[in-house]
């Protein structure tokens, strides 16, 4: 973290340690100077101490102690009597005078709280400073007391040495007349040496000295910032270099990074389609599926169902061929029994009618008319029981025959069976009104059956007629067509219509219209037979009308 | 004309007695044999039975066969004697009750020359086996006895 600041304001950091470089340096001068001026002034201050004592010390053994011999008495005033020398301490202080005389704010002061009477007014301790070294040098007076203080606006060092007392100076200041004290003891202080030493002149010269020092120091940090400067400029121009390089690879990145946001977004959106499209297809497989369930679930239920079904089918259809060969049997005891009909009961007939005609020939002479009648009538019946035998197998062989469709000329077929029954009866004067081009899908025999028994019907029964009309057309019916035989003939009560197409069944009396009875029974089977239906509408002697459809 | 036998396949008296009658009545004096049934039909044919040591150079003119016989029926004596050279060319009258439509196209399938059908009324009757009559013993010319093989 540390290391990272000062790699980031390299700058900064250089300028504050360069700064704080600076000031140790001048703190350091500052503090070299202020010791230098102690040092000075306190040297001084000293020097003139030092010299005063020796002069002092000198002057009391050299001077006052021989001249004491000689009567001279060293005393108050310089200027006293003739045999009158000035005491030591006079000499100090007026020595000191003139010492620092010249030297403005330079004082040497002899202090003492036991001034001899003349130098009241000089002597004593006047001020705190005095009082406070006289204090300190009562304990220590070895050592010299001093301060600096401000004088008259100026700085001044009070520089104060003990005096002590030596044996020449006891003897005379306790013998002096004039002296304060008395009982002054060898070592004793007695008073201390103030010299007073304006400071501001060294001060002065201090910083006179200094002033180089410190321009050097200018000059050193115009260099330095100068230097610094270049530095900086050629920094500044190599980072902006690389920050123009930095720009341009930033853009580039820029740019690359817009690319790749865009390809990633672009991903982000396909992968978002895709998933989109994954959840919407898994969703659609699981609708798929459940769907497939449910549809298996219907078609095994229904695959089962139609197993049931198709058991059901089988069984059925067991049932059915069961059936079926129980028919196919039925239908051949049908066959023998038509055939041993067709065989054998005409047999008995021939036979009948045969030997009828026998009698009727060979004993004619011994029969009577009567006779005669009765055979005939015998002939008659047998041949009218060969009619219904014939009828019979008829019917019986349309209900077995097979069905063979194809297209036929409907109006073709009816023209042609009327104009048959034209011929056979060419007496008749019948209107026929035939509808022209009227087709059908249907067994070519068997719908000739149907026609020639209708319109036969429509022929006989309409012999009384005067004006005969035969009518052969079709009628819409339930969307298909439905053909019909209509004619003006006897008709038929409604209420026997159900016995119509009945075999054997008669609505008429065989002597007024013959017939065996089994024609409409024919033409119903084979209507149903092609799947179509039959039906007759008609009233007592107005006509019938019968339809029928395929 | 009296050697030319008519063979009658009939096991109803009453219609034998009839065609007999018939016969007679239309003038026709052939001989008639009675067959009552297939067996004696064959039998006569190919000399067998009641009938063995019969000349089978003698063969009828005219077959009139009935297809309802006891013991075997009209329509498997009919396949017998057309299978056989000695009688596969004679000409058979298929004469009978029944108007059954297989009967009929049987009887051609197995090589009858005609097929007529019995009517119940005598005068029909008759007059049938007249022009039978008039047509197979008179107008048809049979094949020869000895047919050559091969």
């Amino acid at each position: 973290m540390g290391l990272e600041v000062v790699h980031r304001h390299t700058v900064l950091v250089l300028t504050v340690l360069f700064g704080m470089c600076l000031l140790t340096i001048y703190l350091h001068m500052s503090q070299l100077r202020a010791q230098m001026v102690t040092a000075m002034s306190l040297q001084g201050a000293e020097i003139y101490t030092r010299a005063l004592e020796e002069i002092r010390q000198w002057y009391t053994t050299e001077v006052v102690q021989r001249l004491h011999g000689q009567g001279v008495v060293a005393s108050g005033d310089v200027a006293g009597s003739k045999n009158e020398i000035p005491l030591p301490a006079t000499l100090s202080m007026d020595l000191g005078k003139k010492l620092v005389a010249g030297q403005p704010g330079q004082e040497i002061r002899l202090i003492s709280p036991y001034p001899f009477p003349g130098r009241r007014d000089q002597g004593g301790l006047t001020d705190f400073f005095q009082r406070e070294a006289w204090e300190v040098f009562q304990e220590t007076p070895e050592k010299a007391y001093f301060r600096f203080e401000q004088d008259h606006g100026r700085k001044v060092l009070r520089y104060a040495t003990a005096d002590r007392m030596e044996a020449e100076c006891v003897d005379c200041h306790n013998a002096h007349p004039a002296s304060p004290k008395r009982n002054w003891q060898v070592g004793e202080v007695g008073g201390f040496l103030e010299v007073v030493y304006p400071v501001d002149t060294i001060q002065e010269m201090a910083e006179g000295g200094l002033s180089g020092a410190y321009g050097s120091m200018g000059l050193l940090v115009l260099l330095w910032l100068g230097g610094f400067g270049l530095v900086i400029l050629k920094l500044n121009r190599v980072a902006g270099d690389l920050e123009e390089q930095v720009r341009c690879r930033t853009s580039d990145l820029q740019h690359a990074n817009e690319h790749l946001e865009l390809e990633i977004s672009e991903r982000q959106q396909a992968e978002d389609l895709l998933r989109q499209a994954r959840d919407n297809l898994e969703k659609r497989v699981q609708e798929r599926t459940s769907k497939l369930a449910a549809a298996n679930a219907d078609l095994i239920r229904e695959v089962s169902e139609r197993k049931r079904a198709e058991d059901d089918i089988r069984k059925l259809n067991g049932q059915l061929v069961q059936q079926t060969a129980q028919l196919t049997a039925s239908n051949k005891e049908l066959e023998a029994f038509s055939y041993s009909v067709s065989h054998d009961l005409r047999a008995p007939l021939r036979g009948i009618d045969g030997f009828s005609q026998a009698v009727l020939e060979d004993y004619a002479d011994k029969l009577d008319d009567a006779g005669k009648s009765y055979l005939q009538r015998v002939r008659a019946a047998s041949q009218r029981m060969s009619q219904l035998i014939d009828a019979m197998l008829n019917l019986a062989r349309l209900t077995r025959a097979e069905i063979r469709s194809q297209t036929l000329d409907m109006s073709g077929m009816v023209n042609a069976i009327l104009d048959d029954f034209q011929k056979m009866d060419p007496e008749r004067q019948v209107e026929c009104v035939v509808a022209k081009n009227l087709f059908a899908t249907a067994d070519p025999q068997l719908i000739r059956a149907v026609l020639e028994n209708l319109l036969g019907n429509a022929w006989k029964f309409t012999r009384h007629r005067e004006h005969a009309r035969i009518e052969f057309g079709y009628e819409p019916y339930k969307g298909q067509p439905a053909y019909f035989v209509k004619d003006n003939g006897a008709g038929f009560d409604m209420t026997y219509a159900h016995k119509l197409f009945g075999a054997f069944q008669r609505l008429h009396a065989y002597t007024e219209y013959p017939g065996v009875g089994v024609g409409l029974a024919t033409v119903h089977r084979i209507i149903q037979r092609h799947g179509g239906q039959i039906w007759a509408d008609g009233s007592v002697g107005e006509g019938a009308i019968f339809h029928f459809t395929l | 004309m009296q050697n030319k036998v008519i063979l009658l396949v009939e096991d109803h008296p009453d219609d034998e007695e009839l065609t007999m009658r018939a016969l007679k009545k239309n003038n026709i004096m052939n001989e008639v044999v009675v067959a009552r049934d297939g067996v004696q039909a064959l039998e006569y044919l190919f000399g067998t039975g009641a009938y063995a040591g019969r000349d089978l150079s003698c063969m009828p003119q005219i077959i009139l066969l009935d297809l309802k016989l006891p013991k075997i029926d009209g329509l498997e004596v009919l396949r017998r004697l057309r299978a056989d050279d000695r009688t596969k060319f004679l000409p058979v009258v298929v004469l009978t009750s029944s108007k059954e439509e297989q009967d009929i196209v049987k009887s051609y399938q197995l090589g009858a020359n005609s097929y007529v059908r019995k009517p119940v009324d005598f005068q029909e009757f008759s007059g049938a086996v007249q022009n039978l009559g008039l047509y197979w013993l008179i107008l048809n010319e049979p094949a020869p006895e000895r047919v050559p093989v091969g």
